[in-house]
């Protein structure tokens, strides 16, 4: 294992850290709320997180200084993994010194919710944290979202030669992901690109609608990043406002779009976006999902006003399929059977090489297929079938992989589930944290439902809640490589 | 003319026989020293061994003086190339075979021209486009076109319950009042004959009918047949051309079935179709035979690279219960045996490549030929201003006996050749002739005999 270059690139993604430290401190400054009895103020507390990270983040950069180009796929996955957790880290730094999460793991817990782009948060009064550290929660999140290691590669071009292994490691949908640029460090550009030009369009649409420029900047961010910290302790609800929630909607879907076809977008090629079979299951999926949940909602509430029961409807699958987790509407409310639908459309997310999390729907699709091929198997079976999606033919590799990743997720969830059910967390709040947090979403169900939250949950609950986050983003094989001997050995 | 042949396999000997015994200066480039041997030892062309890559080796195959260059070798690349170098020596007539369907078919990138190859003959085109024809005129036994399409050659079975059966020529003129579709050939227990007035048809008999394309599907109704009864197709070997038959098959939501030995092959196929089961087998066992219920099988189609077990197979099939079977030999020889053995259909993929190419040598003379069985031929032959027979009447015209004028073609429009119609320059003719009389017919229009083996 080539621990130099672990250093190495933590190191320059602690000094990218640092860089974006300086945008919250221009926040706070501008607002200068009073500090927190017995803590510093939160200029100050960016200002040491600043200092913090820049010098350690130099000093690793300096003194490890290794070639990139001689990385493995080991060393690929142990650097991204590292990058995530260190920077997590770093980010709860203001929130700890700032005394808005007196608790470190606390501080910890949320960061890491921001950089995964979960949305979960153990803020038990949002709107009493000051303008600083919430800008610098939804910021954490929209970094999080295209990924920290691909900023750097659009900004280090020099962190290029060999990191496919990184950019493999870190792009939600892993191998199933077409690089279309020579270069990897150009792919960066054009993904980060995009993903500005979002960025800008949004926050125009809700400043237009009416939101004030903080609350569009940071919604902004935690849409196109599909993440799902709001700076309000009731989300996207305390608006009430229908165009608010139709823009935010809109900007969820595309965030939850491959990137890839965005680029298409700009390109004009219409017929490659619409030809896409991951797009139009996803599509599908929604389309679906919503009608379905629209007919549930008629059915419970005492006027049957359908035109409200779709809004809600509309919102809340958007939000939970995209795994952003705003809310509108207290879905822990819902009947039975559409929570447990909730659920399930947790586990599927959107799409791969988008930067909402989950199993992502090119995942569902092939799973299906092999299902498919299995019974057909069935009835020939001297017969030879391949696995398509489109026209393309799937690695059998890739399928294994699929399977394999399938049972992780699955298996995750019930071990998850049980830890926390052991230190005295209720069914359905253990099981629903720990699905919301392994596939990204934020708000699950009982005690932590779209109107409550994670402060509740024991210490050890949220380390395990924490770890969780991480595996679900990495998509779990990287995080568990590290953690076997095979992969230290010389 | 003088004409450079590259590659000496059995297309480019073929070629080299033919263009040489019609009085053309041939010279043939290969690799292979014994196939050089082999054309030095039979035929009087002159023969290069080398590299047709190697400008040297063209050049001592007399590449300045040519006229023309068909290039044959089993490699597209190689025959790319080689038009390309003989367009720098400025040759000016150049014929490639190119197989991969990418040079040919509809998503082309560049056209031949572009590619420096004047024609692009592709064999499996050929083959899947004919085994279409075949596969949407049921009840066909074999297709030919003339006139760029216009008017079609097809020979039919008659079935037990068919309407026309029983009828005589006479009748059946009557009935359909048509002048689109004549019977110029019935075959009955193996012997051809050129059908009189009075001639009966009858069930178990088959004849060659001249159609114009427009009336095809009015056709089949005497024959009580349908346009939707090849349901379920089963092919075997995976060949390139299967899998592009497969795939314009697949898009009709037929029914298809590929058995192919080779596990990598079939795989390959699995990739390239979408609802075309691939199985993974021999073409001679019966329990998968059984498996995929070969008796439903309404056409059995043997597309591999080997003959004999494209033969066996076939045959195996055929005693299994399906309905039609289609096989690919490459080797003409076979040809003579497998109508007596029973298959339905023969295509020789060496052979279209053949025909492709002298078709385009034969502009302006015998424009077609299409061999029917015992020799006997159908042409499509131009009338020329300088030709005996031009401006007389049909029934002025001293025609042999076993012979008889099948259609009239003007301006792409088919007439039937009435006795008082007036033969006239530009028309060309669609003839039928027996074997003793194909030399006379071609005194009669004034033209050496072209032969094109087909079939």
């Amino acid at each position: 294992m080539n621990i130099r270059a672990i250093f190495n690139v933590v190191g320059v993604l602690l000094v990218l850290i640092s860089g974006l430290t300086l945008a919250p401190i221009g926040v706070s400054m501008y607002y200068g709320h009073d500090p927190i009895e017995g803590y510093m103020s939160e200029t100050s507390a960016f200002e040491w997180t600043f200092s913090l990270s820049l010098v350690s983040g130099l000093l690793l950069w300096k003194l490890f200084p290794s070639g990139l180009n001689k990385l493995r796929d080991r060393e690929g996955f142990a650097i991204v993994t590292a990058s995530w957790l260190s920077i997590s880290m770093f980010g709860a730094l203001p929130l700890y010194l700032s005394g808005a999460c007196p608790e470190f793991i606390d501080a910890f817990f949320e960061s890491t919710s921001g950089f995964t782009t979960t949305g979960a948060s153990i803020l038990q009064d949002i709107d009493a944290v000051p303008h600083g550290i919430l800008f610098w929660r939804n910021l954490m999140q929209w970094v999080g979202g295209m990924g920290i290691i691909l900023l750097s590669l659009a900004i280090f071009p020099m962190l290029g030669i060999g990191s496919f292994h990184l950019f493999k490691a870190e792009i939600p949908g892993g191998s199933t992901v077409e690089q279309t640029q020579p270069r990897l460090a150009e792919t960066a550009k054009i993904l980060w690109k995009t993903y500005l030009a979002l960025t800008l369009f949004e926050i125009l649409a809700l400043r237009f609608a009416g939101l004030n420029w903080f609350d569009a900047v940071c919604h902004t961010f935690s849409t196109v990043a599909t993440g799902g910290f709001s700076p309000h302790n009731g989300s996207i609800g305390v608006f009430d406002n229908v165009y608010i929630e139709s823009i935010i909607i809109f900007f969820m879907f595309l965030g939850g779009i491959n990137f890839a076809l965005h680029f298409q977008l700009f390109r004009r090629n219409f017929a490659a976006i619409f030809k896409n079979p991951e797009f139009q299951a996803y599509c599908t999926l929604l389309v679906v999902g919503i009608l379905f949940v629209t007919w549930g909602l008629t059915q419970v509430s005492n006027n049957g006003d359908a035109s409200q029961a779709f809004r809600s409807a509309a919102f809340t699958m958007v939000s939970i399929n995209t795994t952003t987790g705003f809310v509108t509407d207290d879905f822990n409310l819902w009947p039975e059977y559409l929570k447990l639908f909730v659920v399930a459309i947790m586990m599927i997310g959107g799409c791969s090489g988008s930067t909402s999390g989950s199993f992502k729907v090119i995942r569902f699709i092939i799973l299906l297929k092999i299902i498919m091929r299995e019974l057909k198997k069935l009835i020939y079976p001297r017969a030879i079938f391949h696995v398509k999606v489109g026209d393309k033919t799937i690695d059998a590799d890739d399928l294994s992989n699929v399977a394999a990743l399938t049972f992780l997720f699955m298996g995750l969830s019930a071990l998850g589930g049980i830890l926390l059910s052991a230190m005295g967390v209720d069914l359905t709040t253990a099981l629903s944290a720990t699905v919301a947090s392994l596939f990204n979403i934020g708000p699950g169900l009982g005690d932590v439902g779209a109107m409550g939250n994670f402060s509740e949950i024991p210490a050890m609950g949220k380390g395990i809640l924490i770890l969780f986050m991480l595996l679900g983003r990495l998509e779990i094989y990287g995080v568990i490589l590290l953690f076997l001997p095979m992969t230290w050995r010389k | 003319m003088r004409i450079l042949i590259v590659g000496a396999g059995i297309v480019g000997y073929n070629l080299a026989q033919e263009l040489s015994q019609e009085g053309h200066d041939v010279a043939i480039v290969d690799q292979d020293p014994e196939r050089i041997r082999r054309i030095v030892d039979t035929l009087d062309v002159l023969a290069v061994e080398g590299n047709a890559c190697l400008p040297s080796v063209l050049i001592r195959g007399g590449i300045k003086s040519a006229e023309m260059m068909i290039a044959v070798t089993e490699k597209d690349e190689i025959n790319l190339l080689s038009c390309f170098l003989a367009s720098r020596f400025n040759v000016s007539n150049r014929f490639a075979r190119l197989r991969n369907m990418e040079f040919t078919d509809n998503s082309k990138v560049f056209t031949p021209e572009e590619l420096f190859v004047d024609h692009a003959i592709n064999p499996g085109q050929i083959i899947v486009e004919t085994i279409l024809k075949i596969l949407e005129t049921p009840g066909v036994v074999s297709v030919a076109e003339f006139a760029d399409g216009e008017v079609l050659l097809r020979e039919f079975d008659v079935p037990e319950n068919a309407p026309i059966a029983g009828k005589s020529i006479q009748d059946i003129r009557s009935i359909t009042q048509m002048d689109s579709f004549l019977i110029v050939a019935i075959v009955r227990d193996g012997e051809l004959v050129i059908p009189k007035d009075q001639d009966i048809i009858q069930a178990g008999d088959r004849f060659y009918t001249l159609v114009d394309k427009e009336f095809l599907p009015f056709l089949l109704p005497m024959l009580n047949r349908t346009l939707d009864q090849v349901e379920k197709i089963i092919i075997y070997g995976a060949t390139s051309t299967a899998i592009q038959l497969a795939k314009a098959l697949e898009e009709d939501l037929r029914d298809v079935c590929i058995i192919e030995p080779s596990r990598e092959k079939a795989h390959r196929a699995a990739d390239k179709l979408k609802r075309t089961v691939v199985q993974h087998g021999s073409g001679t066992d019966m329990d998968l035979f059984n498996e995929i219920n070969m008796k439903d099988a309404d056409f059995f189609l043997a597309l591999s690279h080997d003959d004999e077990n494209n033969i066996l197979s076939a045959l195996l099939a055929k005693k299994y219960g399906a309905k039609r079977a289609l096989v690919i030999t490459h080797d003409p020889e076979y040809l003579p045996i497998l109508d007596s053995i029973g298959m339905d259909i023969t295509i020789n993929p060496r052979l279209i490549t053949v025909s492709g190419i002298l078709k385009h040598l034969r502009r302006g003379r015998v424009m077609s030929v299409f061999k029917l069985i015992e020799d006997a031929e159908v042409m499509e032959i131009g009338v020329d201003e300088d030709s005996s027979i031009v401006n007389k009447k049909i029934s002025k015209i001293k025609f042999p006996k076993d012979a008889m004028i099948g259609a009239l073609l003007r301006k792409g429009e088919m007439l039937l050749p009435d006795d008082e119609v007036t033969l006239e320059a530009g028309d060309s003719v669609i003839v039928v002739a027996l074997p003793g009389t194909i030399e006379k017919i071609e005194n009669l229009f004034g033209r050496k005999r072209s032969f094109l083996p087909f079939r």
